[in-house]
């Protein structure tokens, strides 16, 4: 029944015109599986991740890019080491339905945290992408401003 | 009849999860194209044709970094014009939708710059939002990472 849903989604919206590429819906289910994604990372708590990620999932991270769910976990893993106290501070957030089938969504964040090294509370403006392939997350895109975090890995050296 | 009446309640179905008519993403219609011209005269600092899609009180919020109406943008250009011109720009997708009624162009792209210290090549990903008030851009988030700006300015002086 889903897939035919799906199905007739993705006709649908091809029917509409070919440069519909999806449609804005009130869909809470992808927003509450990364909202608790969020708060499950903020409290060192990635297993939540783990689970919504697909085997060969990947991650594009402005100047970085990773593939496999082990190198994503790694990733996030690491912010552990530099910073605590996470929080962040949700603008604006939408789930689009993709005329693929898929389903991507976004949110705008705040992304903030204690530097354990420079003892800073940086804030950092956010946009990530989720896209959902079968209920699983097959990509991540994440768009910020890095230099902060770097001046945090430099504060480690010191 | 029957194949009929089942698609036409699973559109309904469908039709119940779309918030509205207005909220389909479009690629390639007259805002997002027009957002990228503006975006590729702002880089350039061209006053061509597209510069009449600014508003004259823009607000362009670059991460950390805001910058207001024209005075606050020539002091950006003259703070970052050796690393502008030496800017490329590769489009990815662009398309618009309406965000809490208010019609906005997502932009995806890549700044790709020449690093002037050993001649490799910066690749980075960005997404700008131009957020639009009738035909006029009113306010530009954009989000990437500046760090490889910021270096390439130091060492470009």
């Amino acid at each position: 029944m889903r897939y035919l849903i799906l199905f007739v989604a993705v006709v649908f919206l091809n029917s509409c015109s070919d440069d519909v590429s999806g449609v804005l819906v009130e869909n809470n289910k992808y927003k509450n599986i990364v909202i608790e994604i969020i708060d499950a990372y903020e409290n060192y708590d990635l297993s939540i991740l783990e689970k919504h990620l697909s085997n060969d999932v990947t991650v594009q991270s402005s100047t970085n890019h990773f593939k496999s769910k082990q190198s994503v976990l790694n990733s996030w893993n690491d912010d552990y080491y530099y910073f605590s106290d996470f929080d962040s501070d949700i603008k604006k957030n939408y789930t689009i339905l993709n005329s693929d089938g898929s389903y991507s969504f976004f949110i705008i964040y705040d992304w903030i945290a204690n530097g354990k090294f420079s003892n800073k509370r940086i804030s950092i403006p956010s946009f990530s992408e989720y896209i959902f392939v079968n209920e699983k997350i097959s990509s991540i895109k994440l768009f910020f401003n890095n230099s902060l975090y770097h001046k945090e890995i430099l504060a480690s050296y010191n | 009849m029957k194949n009929s009446l089942y698609v036409f309640l699973i559109s309904c179905i469908i039709s119940c999860e779309i918030k509205d008519p207005n909220n389909y993403i479009i690629k390639n219609d007259i805002y997002s194209e027009n957002a990228k011209l503006v975006f590729e005269s702002l880089v350039r600092k061209e006053k061509n044709d597209s510069v009449k899609y600014l508003s004259d009180s823009l607000i362009i919020n670059l991460s950390n970094y805001s910058i207001k109406g024209p005075y606050e943008m020539d002091i950006f250009y003259d703070k970052y014009s050796v690393v502008l011109n030496k800017l490329r720009l590769d489009h990815k997708t662009i398309e618009t939708l309406y965000l809490d009624s208010i019609k906005t162009t997502k932009h995806e792209f890549t700044f790709v710059l020449n690093n002037s210290i050993n001649g490799g090549v910066y690749s980075i990903d960005a997404i700008f939002l131009y957020k639009w008030k009738e035909n006029e851009i009113i306010k530009i988030d954009g989000f990437f990472d500046t760090s490889y700006f910021t270096n390439e300015l130091i060492f470009s002086n």
